[in-house]
């Protein structure tokens, strides 16, 4: 008889997290927020539901994962490795956020049914989730490698958040007032483009066929995404993995030097 | 006096057939004294009053009614050929009467103030148009230095170059039913005191749908303006009236509903504004007067701007009173420091729906404007950061800090709006589902625990 294989590490970050109550807590708060605009049209109500996501799951998710990866007992145990600190770390992360992905992905598809979005809405608004799931999981794991310490990492993350999300906007508006007389779509639509949140929701925004696309910007964004319904929501996923994959390998690369 | 256009492509006579014979018959013995015409005659010498009956058929055009009170009637299936060449029918005279009138073969002629059209009626003071049909035309109607001209239950189809209706000093002109398609603007109106606009259905203009310019006294009631590139417009006039309309699904960076600039004294009531870029654009409205109107998934539903050389003394005073603003990016935009706006009675569907006393009117005023709408209008690009966290969080601070306010306009007794939500029982379910996933995996937790 064969021993049991042991568990990656991918695996066993995917149960801790997949198991741990405050992620089903978390996404339980979708659904229960999105009675507030029950009354709503669907679209608004799936855009409201987007905003709270985009405000609430980034420091969750941080919140959630950076000890976890950041704890001194498991980073002890990376350097003690056969296999490689970089891959198992990777495979950590990975682990971790596809652990928080399910609860939450789930508590999203709730809430676009308890808003009445008919079916491609609610897959755009899961898809955009999942979006900024993978993109601030992926994040969690580069804090997380970075200060190796979890109080660090979380305060880390959480200035990230304030900045990446709670301050962009208006920062973009700023610079927009700042550069009125100057040709300001280059920088709008790098912004717009680089922001794995913001790409989710303007993404969401052109599947929900908003009224918004009506700068240069906008209809460049939209000339580039076509008009098939959930290309946009393809697009903003394809790009927040792609951005992920980059985060969670540079993550593994930072976390392989520290632990020489 | 008659004349008729000689046409390089006259067509061959045809034979007529059994079946316009039994017509010709017929028209002769219920219409006495009333000319009847075959494909392929020329159009006789018309006497001041006379009536003029076309068979069906292919008639050569382009022809020209210089006599006055001459009445045409078409038969189903009598159609004038313009033969390509500059516009198809000309009147000239005062009373003359067209029916069932369907006209091709349009010149190229796109100007907007003298195209190639179907039908010119310049002079004819208290012309009727009924029925007229042209299709893949370059411009439909051509109204010029006429009074009270009607034009009813138009079917005008256009190649996007040319107006399907346009007017230069037509008081009293009405334009009543019909449908006018792919027009560069569906109908022009410009020095049209009095007129009147109903019940028309204007679809895939290319710029506006319904323009009106230099214009007192205007009502347009009842239409459907849907889908063109720029909107409707109310332009440089007073005491325009436009009531019942359906203004929809116009997007682009200069698209809105309807348009009011320069317009003193105007009064929209009872009209909707659907998914459009701005539902409804002020600029420099004086004594404009909004009641009852329905917002619904614009950009921004209500968006007072400022003329760019306007002075303090052009601003929009604009009074708006129970309105239904459902489902809009931003609700009221105002890009003008100069502007009076008076809300009264509206209903947000964003505002909190406290009634205590229940009697239909919301216990606290709602802020129904905002910074970042307001540059939104005047950066079009920013709409793209509406629904944002960091838009919603600072629209949500200015709305309750009142320090933060740049200008902010308040409805000091909103209404309550009715609901556009769905209320099936999936909402409960999912959300049941939610608590039960949630306590489960607490349970789940402990137990392993």
């Amino acid at each position: 008889m064969t021993p049991p294989r042991p568990l990656s590490f991918e695996a066993l970050h995917r149960r801790e997290l997949a198991r741990d109550p405050w992620v089903w807590l978390v996404a339980a708060v979708l659904p229960l927020t999105a009675f507030s605009w029950r009354s709503l049209a669907p679209e608004v109500g799936v855009m409201s539901v987007f905003g709270v996501a985009a405000l609430l799951l980034p420091p969750a998710v941080l919140a959630l994962l950076a000890p976890r990866l950041a704890r001194r007992s498991t980073w002890a145990l990376w350097g003690s490795l056969a296999t490689r600190p970089a891959a198992a770390y990777r495979g950590a992360v990975l682990g971790a956020t596809l652990g928080a992905l399910l609860p939450l992905a789930a508590g999203a598809a709730a809430a676009a049914a308890v808003v009445g979005a008919d079916p491609v809405a609610a897959a755009a608004l899961v898809g955009s989730v999942v979006a900024v799931v993978v993109a601030y999981g992926a994040l969690a794991g580069l804090v997380a490698a970075a200060t190796l310490e979890p109080a660090r990492a979380v305060a880390l993350g959480a200035v990230v958040w304030g900045l990446g999300v709670v301050a962009y906007e208006p920062a973009l508006v700023a610079l927009a007032v700042a550069f009125a007389d100057r040709t300001f779509e280059p920088v709008l639509a790098a912004a717009m483009l680089a922001h794995p949140l913001e790409i989710a929701r303007v993404a969401l925004l052109r599947t929900l066929d908003t009224p918004v696309f009506v700068g240069p910007t906008g209809l460049l964004l939209q000339r580039w995404w076509g008009w098939a319904p959930l290309g946009p929501a393809f697009w903003a996923a394809v790009t927040s993995l792609l951005g992920a994959a980059l985060l969670t390998f540079v993550a593994g690369g930072v976390l392989a030097r520290r632990s020489r | 006096m008659t004349r008729e256009a000689t046409s390089p492509r006259r067509r061959r006579p045809s034979r007529p057939g059994p079946a316009a014979l039994a017509l010709a018959c017929w028209l002769a013995i219920g219409h006495a004294g009333a000319l009847t015409l075959a494909p392929g005659e020329p159009l006789p010498p018309l006497t001041p009053g006379a009536e003029l009956r076309l068979l069906p058929g292919v008639h050569a055009g382009p022809w020209t009614i210089e006599a006055a009170g001459v009445q045409l009637v078409a038969a189903p299936g009598a159609v004038l050929d313009g033969g390509g060449r500059g516009t198809a029918l000309t009147v000239t005279a005062p009373g003359v009467r067209i029916e069932g009138l369907t006209v091709t073969g349009v010149g190229p002629r796109a100007d907007l103030y003298a195209p190639d059209a179907a039908l010119a009626l310049l002079g004819a003071d208290g012309a009727e148009v009924r029925g007229l049909r042209a299709h893949d035309v370059t411009a439909g109607v051509h109204v010029e230095g006429a009074a009270d001209v009607r034009l009813l239950d138009l079917d005008l189809r256009g190649d996007a170059r040319g107006p399907g209706v346009t007017s230069y000093l037509t008081p009293g002109l009405r334009v009543e039913g019909g449908r006018l398609e792919g027009f560069l603007d569906g109908a022009y109106l410009e020095r049209a005191d009095g007129a009147l606009v109903a019940d028309l259905e204007v679809h895939g203009s290319r710029r506006y749908g319904l323009h009106v310019m230099f214009t007192a006294g205007v009502t347009l009631r009842d239409n459907v303006v849907v889908g063109g590139g720029v909107g409707s417009a109310v332009m440089y006039g007073r005491d325009a009236v436009v009531t019942g309309n359906l203004l929809e699904g116009h997007r682009g960076p200069m698209a809105f509903g309807l348009l009011l600039q320069e317009e003193r004294d105007a009064a929209l009531r009872g009209n909707t504004a659907r998914g459009n870029t701005v539902g409804l654009l002020l600029v420099a409205a004086a004594g404009a007067r909004l009641d009852d109107n329905r917002l619904e998934g614009n950009g921004v539903g209500v968006l007072l701007d400022r003329a760019p050389t306007g002075s303090a003394a052009d601003a929009s005073s604009v009074a708006i009173a129970g309105h239904a603003f459902v489902a809009n990016a931003a609700d009221l935009a105002v890009a003008d420091e100069e502007a009076a706006l008076a809300l009264r009675g509206n209903g947000f569907d964003r505002a909190p729906p406290l009634d205590l006393d229940g009697d239909g009117v919301l216990d606290l005023p709602y802020v129904a404007t905002s910074a970042f709408a307001a540059r939104a209008a005047r950066q079009p690009d920013l709409m793209l950061l509406a629904y944002g966290p960091g838009i919603a969080l600072w629209q949500r601070l200015e709305a309750s800090v009142p320090g933060l306010r740049a200008a902010a306009f308040a409805d000091p007794a909103p209404a309550i709006v009715a609901s556009v939500g769905r209320s099936g029982g999936a909402g409960w379910a999912a959300a049941l589902a939610a608590v039960a996933l949630a306590l489960g995996g607490f349970a789940n937790a402990r137990g392993r625990a």
